[in-house]
Parts: structure tokens; C-alpha cells; sequence
């Protein structure tokens, strides 16, 4: 019984079918913001493909030059985002820029698809900035699923989120909100390699001044000896995920670089209580 | 690095029958690829930062980086905390 679906399924949510607005309104044009997956092609899901082929206008933006060859031969419309981003400009003005070129071209009555690397939906600000945006005008506008890192990661580590459970974090809002965690569960921090950075440059890597920070607040939490896992999802068919396993005192010394996923898998499980276990079992 | 490069990573990544071929005996893979020595080099190395390098590909500024506002925006900076007085107020 999915309750979530029973009321507005997914053919008939006019957000979806790109025929109306949430308020009955028709207007032309509408938004579909997919994902293409971390690895090349493969990650891609027939949806999200029916939608790069058949959109009336495509942006994308992705990191590797083989996804891009490969966005631009499946739609001749497509047009990259990259050329948004410049030296010195701020982030800020970069995803509002992104956000105004995708909604220009709903706008004009287009069905747009904007397809980013990984999940649209995971540290992308324009994506869902463009969604709500088109809503709020009356366009029909949705997102739909796809393979990020997180999924990537699940099934390199040979891990599952279900057993402890699974907390997960961008790096540097770990540290300045000093977030509560448990220990007992994994947690996974995101861009370590950027931590506490504006942008991205070429060659950079998590200073070794801030990572020894990171890694003091961990060991606040988990023995020195700990075995910590530094993650990068592969890219490339013919390339392997980068899997790095080392002791939590030896995580200050590491290079750490902008797309490396943090895994701190759980502590051993907390204790059960007996009293409650037994009490359980009487009734 | 020629288009033949981003080609056969694409048909590779479409087919996972090619790709099992690949994976079986690499070298006879890429022989009649139309792949200069050195593309072929690369793949065999198997190593995603040196064939991002060789797909002429930038690093990765298009990631998307997500931090407090404050800090976007150039708040103010601090001094840096002192890892070693904190380790030793750990919680028992």
C-alpha cells in the first residue's frame, strides 16, 4: 500500500506529463530535470534516456568530456551549462545564471530537459532552484531519479545502510554546524577535498591544516585505529573505484581530493539491554 | 587525444558484451580501435585521473560545492581551531 502514490499517480501528477500547471492552468512548455549516473552511459535509466533523446531543448552539464560527446550525439539541441562557469565569478551567480538559461527556454514553450552528472537532485542548487521556479510560474516541471555517489558508493563498499543505519554529511556543514552523529551508525562526508572552499581548482586538495581538523573531530568519536575509507566512484567503464582503507589517526596525512568520498563505517553496534530483552520476551 | 578515444569508451560503456571482451583480453580489444599508442597506453592503465587528463578534461570545476551561506559569501574568517587541545577533551 503506497499511500504517497494512491492519491496523484505518476501519469496522472500534471507536474509530471508536462500538460499542465498544480493549479489546472495550461500553459506551454515544461521542465524534466534528470541525471546521468557516475559512470559513463551505463548509469543512465531508460527514462531519463527517452527524455534526453525526445526533449525539445537539452542542457546538460557534466565533468567528463565522454558524457558530453555522448549527450550531444543522442540530441542535436543540446546545449552544455559549462560556459556559465568563469574565473573569479561566484557560485552564487553561477547556479542562478544556470537556472535562468533553463527557465528562458521553458519560457519560450519548450519541453526542456536539463540532465546533470550523478542525481540531479544531490549537490546541485540549479536544479532544484529551475524546479521550483517553473512551478511557480505554471509550468509543468519535475525531477526524476537517478544513480549518484552515494549509490555508487553502497555498492563498491559492499555496504548497507539498512543494518546501522547510514548518516550522511557534506564536509565542511559537518564541521561548522558541528553536527550531531552516532557513531554506531556509517557516516559518509562529502567533499572533503573542498572542505571549507568556494571553488574548485586545478590540482587542489583538502589543506592538510583543515583536514587535521576533520580528523580531530573524528577521533573525539572513534579509536585512532579505526579503518576509514577514502572513495571515489568510477567514471570509466575500463577504470576501477578508487578504494583507500586506512586508520583513522592516518587520515591528517592523506591527499585528499575534490570528488573523494569520507566512509567512516559504524562502531561496533551499542549493547543491547538485557532487562528490555527479557521483558520483550515475557510479553 | 582524438575523438576514437571518447568513441570507444562510449561503445564499451553501451555494450556489455564488448565490454566483457575488454575486461577478458584488453590488448586484443583495443587492437583495430584506430587508438594511437599512447590512447591505448591510457586505457591500459586503467587509472581514471590519467584518462581524464588524456580526455583533455579540467578538473572537476563543475562540481557543484554547498557550503553555509556565510562562507560563500566571504563571512568573516577565524582562527583556526587547534586539533590537539580539542583531542583532549574527547568524551569518555
Amino acid at each position: 500500500m503506497d499511500s504517497g502514490r494512491s492519491g496523484r499517480t505518476s501519469k496522472s501528477d500534471p507536474r509530471r506529463d508536462g500538460r499542465r500547471n498544480g493549479a489546472g492552468v495550461s500553459r506551454p512548455g515544461s521542465l524534466v530535470v534528470v541525471g546521468t549516473g557516475i559512470s559513463l552511459v551505463g548509469q543512465t535509466t531508460l527514462e531519463t534516456l527517452a527524455r534526453l533523446e525526445r526533449a525539445e531543448k537539452l542542457f546538460y552539464l557534466v565533468t567528463a568530456p565522454t558524457t558530453e560527446a555522448w549527450i550531444r550525439g543522442l540530441n542535436p539541441t543540446a546545449e552544455s551549462l559549462g560556459d556559465c562557469y568563469a574565473d573569479g565569478k561566484s557560485r552564487y551567480k553561477i547556479y542562478q545564471e544556470m537556472t535562468a538559461r533553463i527557465l528562458s527556454a521553458v519560457r519560450s514553450g519548450l519541453q526542456v530537459c536539463a540532465a546533470f552528472y550523478g542525481h540531479p537532485g544531490v549537490f546541485v542548487s540549479a536544479s532544484h532552484a529551475a524546479i521550483r521556479r517553473a512551478r511557480r510560474e505554471g509550468f509543468a516541471a519535475c525531477m526524476l531519479p537517478a544513480v549518484s555517489a552515494e549509490d555508487c558508493l553502497v555498492a563498491d563498499l559492499g555496504v548497507d545502510p539498512g543494518e546501522d543505519g547510514c548518516q550522511s554529511y557534506e564536509a565542511t556543514d559537518f564541521l561548522i554546524s558541528r553536527r550531531r552523529f552516532d557513531p554506531t551508525s556509517a557516516l559518509i562526508l562529502w567533499q572533503v577535498g573542498v572542505l571549507g572552499e568556494t571553488s574548485v581548482r586545478k590540482g587542489m586538495a583538502c589543506r592538510p591544516e583543515r583536514l587535521a581538523v576533520l580528523t580531530a573531530v573524528l577521533r573525539r568519536h572513534y579509536p585512532p585505529r579505526h579503518r576509514v575509507v577514502l572513495y571515489e566512484a568510477a567514471e570509466f567503464p575500463t577504470c576501477d573505484p578508487v578504494i583507500k582503507r586506512i586508520p583513522l589517526a592516518r587520515l591528517s596525512q592523506q591527499t585528499v581530493w575534490p570528488m573523494t568520498t569520507l566512509y567512516v563505517p559504524p562502531k561496533p553496534s551499542r549493547v543491547v539491554d538485557a532487562r528490555i530483552m527479557r521483558w520483550l520476551d515475557q510479553t | 587525444m582524438s575523438d576514437n578515444l571518447k568513441k570507444f569508451l562510449i561503445d564499451l560503456a553501451s555494450d556489455p558484451g564488448r565490454m566483457s571482451r575488454f575486461v577478458a583480453d584488453p590488448a586484443g580489444e583495443l587492437d583495430g580501435a584506430g587508438l594511437s599508442a599512447d590512447e591505448q597506453a591510457v586505457l591500459l592503465a586503467r587509472d581514471s585521473a590519467r584518462l581524464r587528463r588524456a580526455l583533455g578534461a579540467s578538473p572537476p570545476d563543475h562540481m557543484t560545492i554547498i557550503t553555509k551561506k556565510a562562507l560563500a559569501k566571504g563571512g568573516k574568517k577565524k582562527a583556526a581551531p587547534k586539533p590537539k587541545k580539542k583531542q583532549g577533551s574527547r568524551k569518555k
